[in-house]
């Protein structure tokens, strides 16, 4: 059931990103981020998913 | 059982010792809220879009275990989310002007109610366990997680 609804919401938000930018007439470029910048931002995600957690688990205690 | 008419708006009989003391009774409708002169709600209502409030004033208690949510840190992480999805927009879009228009209205989307207030007042309690939880900012950072790894892969960063 929890990977069903995961999967759910994944769809639904790669529809909404899908429409916003239909929306704008744009697309999103993997060309214009340097390998540097990705490895940046893969850390600044990995960070921001491990406060995150730490939120969740600090009101689940 | 008597019909109760303290929520009737009757002004409840009170006894001698009570009227002295004056001491605040949730149950009794002519007695404002002891945090009542604290909040300025329409000012801050303006101001604070993007804030939550939370106040806990604990009296003369013993035993009380108060366990809460940094709504601070919540609020800090919630920002840097936002930040994050602007980042990766705006470095995978070259027209900065639309890469501003697509995060705003994706981050709009997004946005549950944000403005709460949590007040909590413990008066001559003994033995109280209360946990409070902002639920509104929790789901939206939940919410702000998912798109920005929805972007993140479709950039290939993830």
């Amino acid at each position: 059931m929890g990977n069903r609804n995961n999967d759910i919401s994944e769809k639904t938000l790669n529809m909404l990103v899908d429409s916003v930018l239909n929306r704008h007439g744009v697309k999103l470029s993997r060309a214009r981020i340097s390998p540097r910048e990705k490895q940046q931002l893969r850390r600044l995600i990995n960070d921001l998913r491990r406060n995150v957690d730490a939120l969740n688990r600090t009101q689940r205690s | 059982m008597g019909e109760s008419r303290v929520w009737k708006g009757d002004k409840p009989e009170v006894g001698a010792d009570e009227v002295r003391s004056r001491k605040w009774n949730a149950l009794d409708p002519t007695m404002a809220h002891p945090l009542d002169d604290d909040v300025q709600d329409a000012e801050e209502k303006i101001q604070a879009i993007q804030k939550s409030f939370e106040s806990i004033i604990i009296k003369d208690s013993a035993d009380v275990e108060v366990t809460t949510t940094d709504t601070q840190a919540a609020v800090n992480l919630q920002v840097a989310l936002q930040a994050a999805i602007a980042l990766i927009i705006s470095l995978s879009i070259a027209d900065s002007e639309r890469a501003d228009e697509v995060t705003q209205d994706l981050v709009s989307k997004i946005k549950t109610s944000q403005i709460n207030q949590q007040q909590t007042y413990i008066e001559n309690s003994r033995g109280v366990k209360v946990t409070t939880t902002d639920t509104d900012i929790s789901v939206n950072i939940q919410l702000l997680l998912q798109v920005l790894i929805t972007l993140a892969v479709r950039v290939n960063i993830l």
